[in-house]
């Protein structure tokens, strides 16, 4: 099931939220959140359940080995260390065996046969869950949990479960066993989650026509403006979708009385790459930054060894394919470099370059991600600098883009801090307060209400993280 | 008091006031001066920045949710803090003001005294002096150099109370504006204080009102969705909704079964087609439109094909009109179809839908060869024609998108050179001749019966049969016609401008026959069907009705010529037009035949066969199903 379908929308969560309303107690409410988020994975995996549960079952005993050995440092490094080969292997088994096996293919006399294998959804997410927590077991930083149906909770939660944000264990330990929701963060909640809707509904899902209309045809017969236009829409598509997302899945969190961190910071304000990384998919980056990069096994190598791997690691996350990897690499390369410069001299470089050269990275970096073909890769960027012997501009980029001048004006718009905006505005004074609270309201209506209705033909309402 | 000490400092320079000294004792006042108006400079310059600091940090954001640490920066801190700041410098500030504006007397002398008293000049006296000349002589020289002294010493307190006053007098306004900032900050603040003590209250209030907005919508929708009646067809799409998964334990393991329930409830919401239509609004106002012209679906690459399927109601099964009552029930089922006659870039210009056709020039090359071989196995006794219909691309598309179309024209012609024993029968040229005429409707990717008329024409000079005039057939017009194309791109340029639906009953006498894909349910029914309670979307069905079936006219002409005609939809059009040419007509979908074409035709002793398709047909899958149905 997705969030944005109308099954989920008038069907499953207001079902969700009435029996969530109705429990009297916090246990009842953890089982019929339990409940409700195994029906929600098993509606979309009803055979990949079982993998998430007896994932859940073996990590919960790995939990209690480690504390067990809690006093014998040795013991309980060997337990975390067959955990992590085990969870590891897991997602190796499932999301890259066929990967592997069809590269390994490629060395002469190697025939091996490709495991047909189907992605479980969200595995990525939740594997990267339950590492956070043995690893901040081991290292002393949660405590252990011994209640099995908590960490079931804390895997499964269905807000967070299929695309994230990875919520770490210590943000959600003390709300797991213990938590309030006051009306006005049931409120905020609600609001969090009409935003993040109408991000995917009403901009990447109409987005995503566009990027269809020009990468899924023939990327060589693109002119100039065509291809830059298609990416720059690409990156917008992809940034509302997945925030969009993240947004519903964090105000979904509040509505039940978790507070999750947050995901996205407009990514595209952004002036550097690496300040591009601190704001899309914190929750992934910063997973890496803690449990690979600061890991001392890299030492003084840091900056050079640890940095492409993790950057190689993070492209690799994104799906079992080359061109994510690639697309990994390429950003480290950037990050890199400006590490290199250093920070004091990258001040030093005027604004304006600093945002051409972040924003031209990211726009080529989506263009990696986009296409699995290389050749249609190169194509691509062949037009776009206009190799491919293309017109700089024809009727149907400049209809395509008169025809949804308002939707590109919007998400361009939307790149900016336009909430935090008005949050500000707010405590100006009491009447501001009131009539932005109220203006706040009726955008929720409405956009609530424009949200479903386009979803009731929505022939393009894409699910991007199936790879993920 | 920055004026005292400073005097001070003056006036223990003049007490050894020297001619030299003095011109030091200048330079020192020069310097202080200097200083003075430095501190000055930094008071305007500092210190309504640090006044500023409020503006910044006190509109502090409100806690934010996914941050449940106590915000030390909470805006009453911050406010609690800006206040003391201001009160106290607002008490400053007045104070030198006051003593600014109004230099009071006593204060005005005050510098003066606090000249200390200069080191009186050692006398030496007479124990010490023996002369007493000397003596009178130091005497006098004592008091002329006090009376020196005392002079300079007045001249300077009046060139430094001067001073004063003329320093006091400049600083003034800009005291006045650093007082009015602070007033204009301090108001803020208290603004702000007062918003943020009453935020809780007011977030509680607002929060009421958006959590009840917000969750009736939700359920309400939830309980409408749950207990109106859900539709099952799509009239303006012409397709069947999906409809309710059938449980099983393998549908289920193969996550079929869930997924149907999913695709089930948001395929079949209530009021589907209202909704659809708010869509296709929501959707215009995404853009710009004044160019008048919009596309949908894939931009055309003119190289390889873009058919996409197409689907046919078919109101065969579903139409069954009770001729006592004369009313019609439709219970629609839709057979999922593979045809494709329908372009998935459509262009809207003029108020008109254009599929865009596609592909390369020789693209019909698989179609000639097919309809070759067709002719082939019939033999030399069977005359077999083609007739490949353009669509609207060719005679509406503007100049300025001509390069996204592949002439059909050069497409149409390559098939005619290349059959072999085929005939071919222009339909371009003769709709061409007419293109100003309503050959084809606007809102629907079908001819009209003006163009099939005109082609039907052209047909039967080439098989050389009669052909009867328009005038011996009745026109019957229809208002409100919006067809496939609406539902194909959701434009609502189409929805918003309906236009009349039109056909031609023939006057001649004949008789229709039915049968099923396979040649069985023979059933009688009139050619044309009524179109009273048919839904506007799909009165291009009023030619039988639908495509999959076999139909059967027998006219009374006797000519001894009986004609199959192998079609997609575009070839309904044609039938009541020949109705006084042939014996026999044999309706046939290449889509949907069962039995063997070939034997059939030689056992029903058919004379003539037709092949009349769009051009999308004829370059798409429709091609290969000629070869289908020869060799099934």
């Amino acid at each position: 099931m997705v969030f944005s379908s109308l099954i989920f929308l008038y069907l499953f969560l207001p079902v969700c939220l009435l029996c969530y309303g109705l429990s009297p107690s916090i246990t009842a409410k953890n089982v019929v959140l339990i409940i409700f988020s195994l029906v929600f994975y098993a509606w979309g995996e009803p055979v990949y359940i079982l993998l998430l549960l007896g994932s859940v079952l073996v990590n919960y005993l790995f939990g209690l080995a480690i504390e067990h050995n809690k006093d014998k440092p040795k013991q309980s490094g060997a337990w975390l260390g067959v955990s992590l080969v085990f969870n590891i292997g897991l997602l190796g088994v499932f999301k890259y065996s066929a990967f592997i096996v069809e590269n390994l293919n490629l060395i002469p006399h190697v025939d091996l046969p490709v495991p047909d294998l189907r992605l479980p959804i969200g595995i990525s997410f939740y594997t990267f869950q339950i590492l956070s927590y043995l690893i901040d077991l081991q290292w002393g930083k949660v405590a252990c949990q011994k209640n099995p149906l908590y960490f079931l909770l804390y895997i499964s939660m269905f807000p967070q479960l299929v695309a994230g944000p990875i919520v770490r264990y210590s943000i959600v330990e003390q709300e797991i066993r213990n938590r309030s929701v006051t009306l006005t963060e049931f409120s905020q909640g609600m609001t969090r989650f009409i935003l993040g809707l109408a991000k995917k509904v009403i901009l990447a899902n109409h987005l995503s026509v566009i990027v269809e209309t020009f990468l899924e045809a023939d990327v060589s017969q693109l002119t100039i403006v065509g291809a830059w236009y298609a990416l720059i829409v690409y990156a917008l598509q992809v940034y509302f979708d997945f925030s969009g997302y993240s947004d519903m899945a964090i105000g979904m969190g509040l509505m039940f009385g978790f507070h999750f961190d947050e995901n996205f910071c407009h990514p595209f304000l952004c002036k550097d790459i690496s300040e591009f990384w601190q704001r899309w998919h914190i929750s992934l980056g910063t997973f890496f930054r803690d449990y690979l990069l600061y890991v001392p096994i890299f030492g003084k190598r840091r900056k050079y060894g640890g940095l492409f791997l993790v950057w190689f690691c993070t492209g690799l996350w994104h799906g079992a394919s080359w061109n994510f990897i690639i697309w990994g690499l390429y950003f480290g390369f950037f990050v890199f470099l400006e590490q290199c410069i250093g920070k004091k001299q990258m001040k030093k470089i005027p604004l304006v370059i600093r945002h051409l050269y972040s924003k031209l990275v990211v726009i080529i970096g989506f263009g990696i991600f986009y296409f699995e073909d290389m050749g249609r890769l190169l194509q691509c960027l062949r037009s776009m600098i206009g190799l491919n012997g293309n017109a700089v501009f024809d009727q149907v980029t400049r209809l395509s883009m008169l025809n949804n001048l308002w939707l590109l004006v919007a998400a361009l718009v939307c790149c900016f801090p336009l909430y935090d905006w008005l949050q500000k505005l707010r405590n100006r004074s009491t009447s501001m307060s009131y009539s932005i609270g109220i203006l706040q309201n009726v955008c929720n209506v409405a956009l609530l209400l424009v949200s479903s209705v386009l979803l009731v033909d929505a022939t393009n309402n894409p699910f991007l993280y199936f790879r993920f | 008091m920055l004026t005292s000490s400073m005097l001070g400092n003056d006036s223990n320079e003049i007490d050894v006031a020297l001619p030299e000294e003095q011109a030091e004792a200048q330079k020192l006042r020069e310097t202080a001066a200097v200083q003075r108006k430095k501190r000055r400079r930094r008071i305007s310059k500092v210190e309504p920045e640090k006044e500023r600091i409020p503006y910044h940090t006190e509109p502090a954001p409100p806690p934010s949710p996914a941050d449940p640490k106590p915000n030390t920066d909470s805006p009453s801190a911050l406010a609690a803090e800006a206040y003391q700041w201001i009160r106290q410098r607002s008490a400053e500030m007045l104070e030198q003001t006051d003593t600014a504006v109004q230099p009071k007397p006593e204060e005005f002398v005050n510098p003066v005294e606090m000249i200390t008293e200069p080191e009186p000049i050692a006398i030496p006296t007479a124990v010490e002096r023996h002369d007493p000349l000397e003596r009178v002589q130091a005497a006098e020289q004592a008091q002329q150099q006090r009376k020196r002294q005392e002079e300079q010493r007045k001249l300077h307190m009046i060139e430094a109370a001067e001073q004063y006053r003329a320093e006091t007098a400049a600083a003034k306004p800009i005291v006045k504006r650093q007082l009015r900032r602070a007033e204009r900050v301090w108001q803020k603040t208290a603004k702000a204080v007062q918003a943020e003590q009453q935020q809780p209250k007011i977030d509680r209030r607002l929060a009421i009102v958006n959590s009840v907005c917000c969750l009736a919508l939700v359920f309400g929708i939830a309980a409408a969705a749950l207990m109106l009646e859900r539709p099952t067809v799509s009239e303006i799409e012409n397709r069947n909704l999906a409809a309710m998964p059938e449980f099983s334990v393998s549908n289920y393991l193969a996550g079929k079964y869930t997924a149907g329930i999913s695709e089930w409830y948001d395929d079949t919401v209530p009021h589907r087609e209202t909704f659809k239509h708010w869509t296709a609004k929501l959707r215009q106002m995404m853009g710009w439109h004044k160019t008048g012209a919009t596309i949908h679906g894939d931009v055309p690459i003119v190289q390889e094909t873009t058919t996409t399927a197409v689907t046919t109601i078919d109101p065969a099964l579903s139409v069954t009109t009770t001729a006592a009552t004369g009313t019609t029930t439709t219970t629609t089922t839709v057979p999922e179809d593979d045809g494709g006659e329908l372009s998935n870039s459509i262009l809207i210009h003029n108020k008109r839908g254009i599929m865009l056709y596609g592909g390369n020039e020789t693209i019909g090359e698989g179609y000639a060869m097919s309809v070759n071989q067709f002719k082939a196995a019939l033999g030399e006794q069977v005359q077999v024609y083609s007739m490949v219909v353009p669509t609207p691309c060719s005679f509406y598309t503007p100049e300025k998108f001509q390069y996204l179309v592949t002439s059909e024209e050069k497409a149409i012609g390559y098939i005619a050179s290349r059959l072999d024993g085929v005939k071919h029968v222009d339909a371009y040229g003769a709709l061409e001749q007419h293109a100003d005429e309503p050959i084809f409707m606007r809102t629907d990717h079908h001819w009209s019966a003006l163009g099939a008329f005109y082609a039907a024409e052209t047909f039967s000079e080439v098989a050389r049969v009669p052909f009867a005039r328009m005038s011996s057939y009745t026109k019957v017009e229809k208002e409100g016609y919006v067809g496939t194309l609406y539902g194909y791109s959701g434009d609502i340029t189409l929805k918003e401008n309906p236009e009349t639906f039109f056909y031609y009953v023939p006057s001649a006498q004949y008789t229709t026959t039915y049968y099923n894909r396979s040649m069985g349910g023979k059933h009688q029914r009139s050619l044309l069907l009524d179109l009273t309670n048919i839904k506007p979307a799909s009165w291009y069905l009023v030619y039988m009705g639908s495509d999959d079936l076999v139909c059967h006219v027998q006219t009374e002409v006797k000519n001894s010529r009986k004609l199959a005609i192998f079609k997609d939809s575009y070839g309904n059009a044609l039938v009541p037009w020949l109705t006084s040419s042939f014996e026999e007509i044999y309706v046939i979908d290449v889509r949907y035949f069962e039995p063997n074409a070939i034997t059939f035709l030689q056992e029903r002793g058919v004379t003539d066969v037709l092949f009349a398709m769009n051009s999308f047909s004829a370059s798409g899958a429709n091609a290969r199903k000629i070869d289908t149905i020869r060799t099934q």
